[in-house]
Order: structure tokens, then C-alpha cells, then sequence
């Protein structure tokens, strides 16, 4: 089991993505158990954010590049190379057409700091990330939002 | 997952004698074995014929060597991290095995293709630099065995 933390935010624009896992291996299979959200600042009635898949993987502010300190036993980085790509992108990913669930919706105050907290378990195997695929946090509401963000995935069971 | 699989040749007629051992070489990953396989082969086991798992602290020196490679990955993602080896009898140097046998044995029908599929309930942890092997009980040479393993690299 891996895991792994990072901040992102988006830009004004929709869909664009404030944070995006991105398996570059050419074979093996990212399977997401968890991902959890805390909104830092910026929050804003209407904030709403969604998942899509990815094609490309844009080009991000910054990258969490996972090792072998993210591994729950502490055994080897991740086989997939997986990468926590952080918002605002300068070139955005390539996004599948089709939001998917969960969505992040704001329903606390509008103040920064009123971290709205979100935890979503993925049920059986989890959300698989294929081989030269991602899946990013896009926006779908107003407002501008920056995520703090932890993801746990598995590269085998 | 990941499975392997692989044919012994006979033992020696010496107790506690390996027949096959599953070896971490790596530093760090650990893996988890969940299940292993074993069918006589080319005669029946001697009647009364028993194994059982022990743990290993050294490898020694197997009669031949399988190494799993991205085809005996269930996804076929990549080879295991661990790189993980199955050696098989016979062994010309014992593996270094543990003082305690673990609970998992079994006695063999006098059957030519008897044997036994053996789950392992929570599945057995293997550390870094470690291994199990399966150890005859009696000093009697063993058939040829087919045997194979599945096990885990990463588990929640």
C-alpha cells in the first residue's frame, strides 16, 4: 500500500484540474483505494469540483514523485512510477469527456481556513489508473480552490 | 499476484531436506505468500511421506532456479519487485533453516500424482533477505514434485 500527499489548486477556467495522478508505466495497473480532500483556502459556496480521466498529462506546477518512504512497509517505490501532479498547470491534461464520481462540493463557511473535508474509499479493487493514464480533480462550480490532497493506492492486491 | 511454477528432482534420503523454498533476495520489500501446490510426479511418495514449511535464513544452493518475470504477474504489470525465486530440489546446499517448523504441513498419499492445493488463511508475511522452504520430515528420498506458489508484493 502507497501513499501519498501534495497541495493543488485550479484555475478560474472549466474543467480545468488542480491536481492529477499520472501512472506512466507501460504495463502495470495503479489500483486508487482512497483519496482524501481538505480545502485550504478559497473556499466559496459553489465550489464544486469532479474526477476525470486523463490522457495526457499536461504539464503540472510541481510533482510529488512517489518513493520508498510512500510505501506502507517501507519495502520499494512504487513499480508504476506513479506521480502527484499539483495545479495550476501551465498546459492542462488531456481530459476524457465524461465527469466521474465523487464529487467535492463546498457546504461549510466561506472563510479561509473553513477546511471542508472530504474521504472517499474506493469499494472491491479500487479505481484503476491504467498504463499511460491519470486521473485528475477538475473544476465543475465557481470559485478558486486550493486542495490539500492525499491519495492511497495498491500496485498489486 | 503473482504465480509461479516449477518441477523439483528428487531428494536425498536425509530428513529435513528441502524440496523447494521460496527466497526474498530483496533488501526491503516484503511479500505474502497465499498459496502453494504440490503434485508427485514421476512416483508415488514412500508411504507416510511428510513435508512441512520452515522458515529459512540462508538460501543455499538449489538444484535449479525459477525466477518470475512480468508474465507471472496476474495483470502482467511488471516483474515482482522483490524478485522473488523459486529454487528446487535437489539442493546441494541446504538452506539455513529456522529451529521451529510453522503449522503448515501435510502427509502425502503413496500415490503416484497425489498432492495437495494448501491456502494459506492471512497468508504467510516473507521479510526482506528470507525465505520458506517445504522440508521432508522422513530420511526418505522424494519423487519429483510439480509444484507453484501465488503470493502478494503489495496489499492493503
Amino acid at each position: 500500500m502507497y501513499s501519498v500527499r501534495g497541495v493543488g489548486t485550479y484555475t478560474g477556467v472549466v474543467p480545468h484540474a488542480a491536481f492529477g495522478l499520472w501512472n506512466p508505466h507501460g504495463s502495470q495497473l495503479v489500483k486508487v483505494k482512497r483519496i482524501v480532500l481538505s480545502e485550504q483556502s478559497g473556499a466559496s459556496i459553489g465550489a464544486l469540483s469532479g474526477f476525470r480521466r486523463s490522457s495526457a498529462r499536461g504539464t503540472p506546477a510541481s510533482t510529488v514523485t512517489p518513493d520508498v518512504s510512500n510505501d506502507g512497509k517501507r519495502g520499494a517505490a512504487p513499480p508504476s512510477g506513479l506521480l502527484l501532479d499539483l495545479g495550476s498547470y501551465s498546459v492542462e491534461p488531456t481530459l476524457d469527456a465524461d465527469d466521474i464520481g465523487p464529487i467535492h462540493a463546498q457546504s461549510g463557511g466561506t472563510a479561509s481556513g473553513d477546511a471542508d473535508f472530504f474521504a472517499h474509499d474506493y469499494p472491491g479493487d479500487g479505481f484503476y489508473i491504467p498504463p499511460g493514464t491519470g486521473l485528475c480533480l477538475v473544476k465543475l462550480g465557481t470559485g478558486t480552490v486550493i486542495y490539500e490532497v492525499s491519495v492511497t493506492w495498491s500496485e498489486d492486491a | 499476484m503473482y504465480s509461479v511454477r516449477g518441477r523439483t528432482a528428487a531428494t536425498a534420503a536425509t530428513a529435513d531436506h528441502a524440496i523447494f523454498s521460496i527466497w526474498n533476495p530483496h533488501t526491503t520489500q516484503r511479500i505474502k505468500l497465499l498459496s502453494v501446490s504440490m503434485f508427485a510426479q514421476s512416483a508415488a511418495p514412500a508411504a507416510g511421506y511428510s513435508a512441512r514449511f520452515r522458515r529459512i535464513t540462508a538460501r543455499g544452493t538449489a538444484g535449479s532456479t525459477v525466477t518470475p518475470g512480468i508474465s507471472n504477474h496476474s495483470t502482467r504489470g511488471v516483474a515482482p519487485v522483490s524478485g522473488v525465486l523459486l529454487d528446487l530440489a535437489a539442493f546441494s546446499v541446504q538452506p539455513t533453516l529456522d529451529t521451529v517448523d510453522t503449522v503448515l504441513g501435510y502427509t502425502f498419499a503413496a500415490v503416484q500424482g497425489s498432492g495437495i492445493v494448501l491456502p494459506i488463511p492471512g497468508g504467510l508475511e516473507i521479510g526482506p533477505g528470507a525465505g520458506v522452504a517445504f522440508i521432508q520430515v522422513p530420511a526418505t528420498a522424494s519423487p519429483t514434485f510439480e509444484v507453484a506458489a501465488t503470493w502478494l508484493e503489495d496489499w492493503m
